[in-house]
């Protein structure tokens, strides 16, 4: 059975998989996961619980915790605050079965549940009798300054922590005007007495009981947005205008089974826009390219399928959207300038083992406009002269030439508005591990064609042919020098035709001749095949990342949680953090792509350790 | 047909009327500098201001003569010149229907005019270079003089520069040239000069190929 019977799109993502990335995030930015008084980020290893940081987050020196406001201590004079901390020591997500943690007894995972872990520590300063000793020593000195107001913050290397760990189960439910979420039940483990816990645990039911509907209120609303794609908007990329939404073909949507979370989407709104303006890649090629085998059994961490169906609306929408320009001059002494600018008509395209097949897909010439230009070597006709005026010094008179701008000569040939029918492409899709200069490591996806193009260019190189013929016998006619200039010009005639002809190296036959500049210039013969397959395979890739993929960017600032913004110290939050966090990213261990004869499959797992 | 677009430079086989006040192909116009200083240099195109270029004229500068292609100053951004003292400054036009007037003044003042094209003074020189054979009736308007040019067709001699002073009257009443050859007309008088060169014979044209 197909991943997408039901649905356009198919989307899963494993429990393990998410767990390794929350692992990942948790190492490379620790202070999302751990609050403390400022002080502690001088002293982390106090904390309640170690914390795991990476080491390219130790090397930069960055702050393991985000700094939060002390305790105040009630009823002390000049006002006293202790250190305090708080920290999300494990946070696990288990699809069903039940295999990510160990569930207390009171709770379950049930089938098209999901359930959620958290471990957390918190902890409060005590000071020892020696620190509490010395600050009230100094107290006595503060309270002899006249009207003394500062707030003292009593310094603590003791903290005094206790860890809780909750479990929580939930289920989801989406349709294409449907966004149900529910919190199945609550359990805080270990907690005594038992009368707080249920406190607790019925608290936490009621919040969630209360805040669930505003979180399905705001799905729905997203659900139903038209996106616009990439954003930020990336103007040397595709604009894409795009609107999913859930099936409602299947019973389960989301599907919480096999330690997945399966999403079944539609496409119900797709457009897109580009401009392809680059020929060639002239970026930097790869060392090495590897297909990289996968090490990991089992569902991959992310699978993501697109049926037939799907892709032919992807198809369409490319159709409509894309279109090439491509403007440059090559050349020297003999240039040709050309603007060509194309669109895509009509097509279909297939799904069968191991490739797509494209047919029936026309390219109309919007614009093909050729000018052959020459550049004719610089003729005098009148010399200089310089003349010795006595006493005076010296006069020139200018010389005079033909022939002294570039192009001399120029043939603009247009043959826009035609149409040429691509009969049969067939690709596979391929994925390369590459390394580039500098130990750039990239994941990228390249179209691989796999039978010749066959594009058929009506008439072109005739055209081209006709014209130029055209041209030349009337050269003569065209230059009309007078006859009573012939004898300064003579030479320079024949040298016009010579030049002309050597430049652009035209043999009797034309056509031929035509045919040649086609291939070997242009590409746009038979060898547009091998440059086709070069292009695509070997020079631009469909779509590329790095490894590791950089999921969140290098920043001096802290992030702001708004639910914990009370809880913030307003001071130490803002500050400029030297030097920046580093970024955190994820190591893309594999990715795979598969076509078959209903769908195109896209498989990833997430590395270990970075 | 196909059209061609080709810079064939064909405004000098058209050309065949001369005017002094103007700067334009196969035409040009030199200016001795003979004191110190900075100068402002205005081209006009019928009366409408193209572009300024400023001249330093100093001992220490190293330009001897300086001939400027006002195609080319009208293209350029740069607009700054020097020459060295008691030397010419020249312009002229490389192709182009296109013509050009000048006026130089210094950049003290308006009023103190060292150059203007359309009065020619004295140590003024105008350069005109003969491309189509034929008679050429030389005039100079402001003064009432009169010359006789005849432009032989190319014979393969060495093409030589002559000259003409222009006194009250020209140096001479006929001069012959062959095709191709440049004459200076060197202003040796202290009025205002305006040299109108005028093909005449259209008898002697040999007719042009179609």
């Amino acid at each position: 059975m197909s991943l997408t019977q039901n649905c356009d799109i198919y989307v899963a993502i494993k429990d393990e998989g998410i767990n390794r990335t929350i692992q990942l995030i948790m190492q490379q930015r620790p202070s999302l996961f751990n609050y403390g008084t400022n002080d502690l980020n001088s002293h982390p290893s106090i904390v309640c619980n170690p914390i795991d940081a990476h080491g390219s987050v130790r090397a930069a020196g960055n702050p393991l915790l985000t700094p939060i406001k002390p305790v105040p201590v009630v009823g002390s004079s000049p006002n006293s605050f202790i250190p305090a901390c708080f920290q999300i020591n494990d946070f696990k997500i288990d699809f069903y079965k039940n295999d990510q943690f160990t569930m207390p007894q009171e709770i379950s995972l049930n089938n098209q549940q999901l359930a959620v872990y958290t471990k957390i520590s918190v902890g409060l300063g005590c000071p020892t009798p020696d620190e509490l000793r010395s600050f009230l020593e100094s107290i006595k000195i503060y309270k002899r300054i006249p009207d003394f107001r500062r707030e003292i913050f009593i310094p603590t290397r003791n903290l005094n922590c206790f860890s809780l760990e909750f479990f929580a189960t939930t289920s989801m439910k989406l349709g294409p005007s449907l966004a149900k979420l529910s919190l199945e039940d609550f359990e805080i483990k270990d907690l005594t007495p038992t009368e707080m816990e249920n406190m607790i645990e019925c608290y936490v039911m009621l919040v969630a009981k209360l805040m669930l509907p505003q979180i399905e209120d705001m799905l729905l609303k997203e659900m139903v947005k038209t996106r616009k794609l990439p954003d930020p908007p990336d103007p040397s990329g595709p604009e894409i205008n795009i609107k999913i939404s859930p099936s409602a073909q299947v019973p389960n949507n989301p599907a919480s089974e096999d330690d997945q979370l399966k999403l079944f989407l539609n496409i119900d709104y797709l457009t897109m826009a580009y401009t392809i303006s680059q020929l060639s890649g002239s970026g930097p090629k790869p060392i090495t390219k590897i297909e990289k085998p996968r090490i990991r059994t089992g569902p991959s961490d992310m699978t993501v399928a697109i049926s037939e169906d799907g892709f032919k609306k992807i198809f369409q929408a490319a159709i409509q959207g894309i279109k090439f320009s491509f403007e440059d001059t090559i050349g020297s002494t003999f240039t040709i300038h050309y603007k060509i600018v194309g669109k895509l008509k009509g097509g279909s395209i297939n799904f069968e083992n191991n490739y797509m097949e494209i047919k029936e897909l026309d390219i109309f010439w919007e614009t093909f406009k050729i000018t052959f230009g020459v550049d004719v070597p610089t003729i005098p006709i009148i010399p200089s002269g310089c003349l010795d005026i006595p006493f005076d010094g010296t006069v020139c008179s200018p010389g005079y030439s033909l022939f002294t701008k570039n192009p001399d000569l120029s043939i603009p040939i247009d043959v826009s508005g035609f149409t040429s029918e691509v009969t049969v492409f067939r690709a596979n899709l391929k994925t390369w591990y590459t390394t580039y200069a500098g130990g750039i490591n990239k994941w990228e996806f390249h179209l691989d064609p796999l039978l010749p193009i066959q594009i058929d260019f009506v008439d072109l190189a005739d055209t081209i042919a006709d014209k130029l013929e055209d041209f030349l016998d009337n050269v003569i006619n065209i230059l009309s020098i007078p006859s009573w200039a012939k004898a300064a010009v003579d030479a320079a005639k024949d040298l016009i035709i010579d030049t002309i002809r050597a430049a652009l190296d035209i043999p009797s036959d034309i056509l031929a001749w035509v045919q040649t500049l086609l291939v070997d210039v242009l590409d746009l013969n038979d060898n547009i095949w091998k440059w086709i397959k070069d292009f695509f395979d070997v020079q631009v890739a469909l779509f590329a990342f790095e490894d590791p993929l950089t999921v969140l960017p290098e920043t001096d600032k802290f992030t702001h949680i708004p639910a914990l913004k009370d809880l913030y110290d307003p001071v130490a939050i803002n500050q400029t953090i030297n030097p920046p966090l580093v970024p955190v990213k994820l190591p893309i261990e594999y990715i795979g792509i598969e076509i078959n004869n209903n769908e195109l499959i896209v498989k990833a797992d997430i590395g270990a350790t970075i | 047909m196909t059209t061609l677009n080709f810079n064939l430079n064909r405004s000098l086989f058209e050309k065949k009327d001369y005017d002094s006040k103007f700067v334009s192909v196969l035409q040009s116009l030199h200016h001795r500098f003979v004191n110190e200083g900075h100068y402002t240099c205005n081209i006009y195109n019928r009366n409408r201001l193209l572009k300024t270029i400023n001249i330093s004229v100093g001992k220490e500068n190293k330009a001897l003569t300086n001939n400027l292609d006002i195609n080319e100053i009208l293209r350029n951004r740069y607009d700054h010149y020097n020459l060295s003292t008691n030397n010419y400054f020249g312009f002229y036009v490389s192709d182009g229907f296109m013509q050009y007037s000048i006026s130089i003044y210094s950049s003290k003042s308006k009023q103190e005019i060292e150059f203007d094209s359309s009065n020619l003074r004295m140590n003024d020189i105008f350069c005109v270079s003969f491309i189509k054979p034929g008679k050429y009736i030389v005039e100079n308007r402001l003064v009432s003089a009169r010359m006789l040019v005849e432009v032989f067709p190319f014979d393969k001699r060495s093409v030589r520069p002559k000259k003409i002073e222009v006194k009250d009257k020209f140096e001479s009443e006929r001069i012959e040239l062959m095709q191709t050859e440049t004459l200076f007309f060197i202003v040796n008088n202290e009025k205002n000069n305006q040299i109108v060169v005028r093909y005449t014979d259209e008898q002697s044209d040999t007719k042009d190929s179609k």
